[in-house]
C-alpha cells in the first residue's frame, strides 16, 4: 500500500514537470529556451515517472530495464539539444518552411 | 491504481496534442524539430505507464525501441546536405 | 477510463492524419508524419498488439523519419511549397466507408475469438512456442518469403534507377564534434544487443525477425550518417549474399518440401531450421533496409563520374 502512494506521487511528479515542458514549449519566445524547456520535461518528466514505475513493478529485470530506458531517452535527448541548438547557432538565417 | 495509470496515459497524451500547436505554428524548422523530440520523450512515458497499466510488459520495449532510436531523425536534420567529394573514393 | 483513452488516441490520429494532408509546408508534414507514427504504436500498445507496436515504434521513430528527411532535402525547392490539391470531394465517399467498416465491427460482436481457435489447433504441429511467429513463419510463410522477395525487388529497382554500381553509398565524412562519436560509440553496441535480443525473444514472446532487422537496420544507417568507415569497409560481396540470404533459405525450403513430395513450403519438425530461416530473414531485412534507405542518396559529382567513365560498367 506504501508502495502504491509513492509510486503515486513520483508519477504526478513527473507529469507536473512533463507539463511544464509543454508549457515552455509553447509559450517560450526563442528556440533556445524552448530546448531548455524540453531537457527538464525529458531528464526530470521521464525520471520521475520512471521511479514511480519502479514502485509499481514487482521484479529487479523490470526495475533494471526501466532505468535502462531512462538512460537510453537522456542519452538520445541531450545529444539532441546539442545538434539542434548547434545548427541553430551556425545558421542563423533559416528559411521559414 | 490502473485507472490512475489511465488518466496519467490521457494527461500525457494530452500534453502531445497541445504541443502540436508548435509543430504548426513553430516559425523555424527546428522549432519543428524539437517539438517531435518531445514528442519521443512524451510518447516513451506514455508507453511505459501504458505496459504498466494493461499488464502487458513487453510494450516496454516498444519504449526501449523509441528511446533508442529517437536521435536518428535529428541526425538526418542536422546533416546539412550529402558533400560533393566522397571520403572513400569510388566503388569497387 | 480506458474508452476515454481510447477515443482521445483515435481522435489524436485522425486529426493528425488530417493535418499531414493540409499541411502548408512538406517539412511540417514530415514530422507530423512521425508523430503519426508515434501514435500509431500507441494505438497498437492499447489494442494489446505488442508485436505490432514493437515494429512501428522500429520504423517510426528510426527509418521512417530517415528516408523522408532525406528525400526532403533532394528535391526541396527554396521558398514555401504550395499543396494546393483540392481532394474535399473525397469526403463524402471516405465518410461512408468509415460508416460501413463501423457497423462491420459492430456485427462481429465482443466475444468472438477470430482465428485464435484455428491457431492454436495448429499449433501442435509446429515446434514453435509463439502464435505469432509461428502464424509468420509457418502458417503463412508464403507471405513472408514474399515479403522478402519484395524487399529484394526494392532493392534492386533501386541500382537500376541510380545506375549505381553496388549497393553501398559514398560515406559523409565522419562527425567533426565529439558528441557524435560518443554517440555512436554508446548507441551502436545497444542497437545491434537489442537487435539481437528482439530476435531472440521472438521465439517466444512478441518480438521476431522483423523488429530486428529493422533496428538492424537503423543502427546501419547511423553507421552512414556518423561516416563511419566500417560500413565502406566491408566486401560488396558480403551485401550482396546477406540482402539474398533470406529469400533464397525460404527457396530451399520450398524446393525441398517438393523434393520430398509434401506440401510447399513444409518446415521439417526441427526447430533449428525454422529458426535458421528467421535470423536469415532478420539479416536479409537488415541489409535491404539499410541499402534502400542510403543507397538513394546522389550528390552531384557522382554522376559527372560516371558520366566520365562512361556507361559501359554497368550494374554489377
Amino acid at each position: 500500500m506504501i508502495f502504491d502512494i509513492v509510486s503515486i506521487i513520483l508519477c504526478l511528479a513527473g507529469a507536473l514537470f512533463f507539463l511544464g515542458g509543454t508549457v515552455g514549449l509553447l509559450r517560450f519566445p526563442d528556440t533556445y529556451s524552448r530546448l531548455h524547456a524540453l531537457t527538464k520535461a525529458d531528464n526530470l518528466g521521464l525520471g520521475f515517472i520512471v521511479l514511480g514505475l519502479v514502485f509499481a513493478s514487482a521484479t529487479l529485470p523490470e526495475i533494471i530495464k526501466l532505468g535502462l530506458i531512462w538512460l537510453l531517452a537522456l542519452v538520445g535527448s541531450s545529444s539532441a539539444c546539442y545538434f539542434i541548438g548547434n545548427y541553430i547557432y551556425q545558421m542563423p538565417s533559416q528559411e521559414e518552411e | 491504481m490502473q485507472i490512475f495509470f489511465h488518466c496519467l496515459a490521457i494527461f500525457l497524451l494530452l500534453n502531445i496534442l497541445a504541443g502540436m500547436w508548435r509543430v504548426m505554428k513553430g516559425p523555424t524548422a527546428a522549432d519543428r524539430m524539437v517539438s517531435a523530440q518531445l514528442f519521443g520523450t512524451t510518447g516513451v512515458a506514455i508507453l511505459l505507464v501504458l505496459a504498466q497499466a494493461l499488464e502487458a510488459p513487453y510494450i516496454r520495449n516498444a519504449a526501449l525501441l523509441f528511446a533508442l532510436l529517437m536521435i536518428m531523425a535529428v541526425l538526418s536534420f542536422v546533416r546539412k546536405t550529402v558533400p560533393k567529394q566522397s571520403q572513400t573514393g569510388d566503388e569497387p | 477510463m480506458a474508452l476515454l483513452l481510447d477515443t482521445l488516441v483515435a481522435f489524436a490520429l485522425v486529426g493528425t492524419a488530417w493535418r499531414v494532408m493540409r499541411a502548408p509546408g512538406h517539412f511540417q508534414a514530415v514530422v507530423l508524419f512521425i508523430t503519426f507514427g508515434l501514435l500509431l504504436s500507441l494505438a497498437w500498445a492499447r489494442l494489446h498488439s505488442p508485436d505490432i507496436a514493437l515494429a512501428e515504434a522500429a520504423v517510426g521513430a528510426g527509418l521512417a523519419g530517415v528516408l523522408l528527411l532525406d528525400t526532403l532535402r533532394a528535391v526541396a525547392q527554396p521558398g514555401k511549397v504550395k499543396t494546393g490539391a483540392h481532394f474535399s470531394w473525397l469526403l463524402l465517399p471516405c465518410l461512408l466507408l468509415a460508416g460501413l467498416l463501423s457497423l462491420s465491427i459492430m456485427h462481429i460482436g465482443p466475444d468472438s475469438q477470430g482465428l485464435t481457435r484455428a491457431v492454436e489447433a495448429g499449433m501442435q504441429a509446429t515446434s514453435l512456442e509463439y502464435p505469432v511467429t509461428a502464424v509468420l513463419l509457418d502458417f503463412r510463410g508464403y507471405d513472408t518469403w514474399l515479403e522478402l522477395g519484395v524487399l529484394l525487388a526494392a532493392v534492386l529497382g533501386l541500382l537500376c534507377v541510380n545506375q549505381k554500381n553496388s549497393i553501398r553509398a559514398p560515406l559523409l565524412p565522419a562527425p567533426a564534434e565529439p558528441v557524435g562519436r560518443w554517440l555512436i560509440s554508446i548507441l551502436l553496441p545497444l542497437i545491434i544487443m537489442v537487435g539481437g535480443f528482439l530476435l531472440w525473444l521472438g521465439a517466444f514472446a512478441p518480438g521476431g525477425a522483423f523488429q530486428a532487422g529493422v533496428v538492424w537496420a537503423a543502427g546501419g544507417v547511423l553507421l552512414w550518417q556518423a561516416g563511419h568507415p566500417s560500413l565502406g569497409a566491408l566486401p560488396v560481396s558480403l551485401w550482396r549474399v546477406s540482402a539474398v540470404l533470406g529469400f533464397a533459405l525460404f527457396w530451399l525450403l520450398a524446393v525441398a518440401a517438393l523434393i520430398r513430395n509434401e506440401p510447399m513450403l513444409t518446415h521439417p519438425q526441427a526447430k533449428a531450421w525454422i529458426l535458421a530461416v528467421e535470423y536469415a530473414a532478420a539479416l536479409s531485412i537488415a541489409v535491404c533496409l539499410t541499402s534502400l534507405a542510403i543507397g538513394g542518396q546522389k550528390p552531384e559529382v557522382r554522376g559527372q563520374r560516371s558520366e566520365d567513365r562512361g556507361h559501359g560498367s554497368g550494374v554489377r
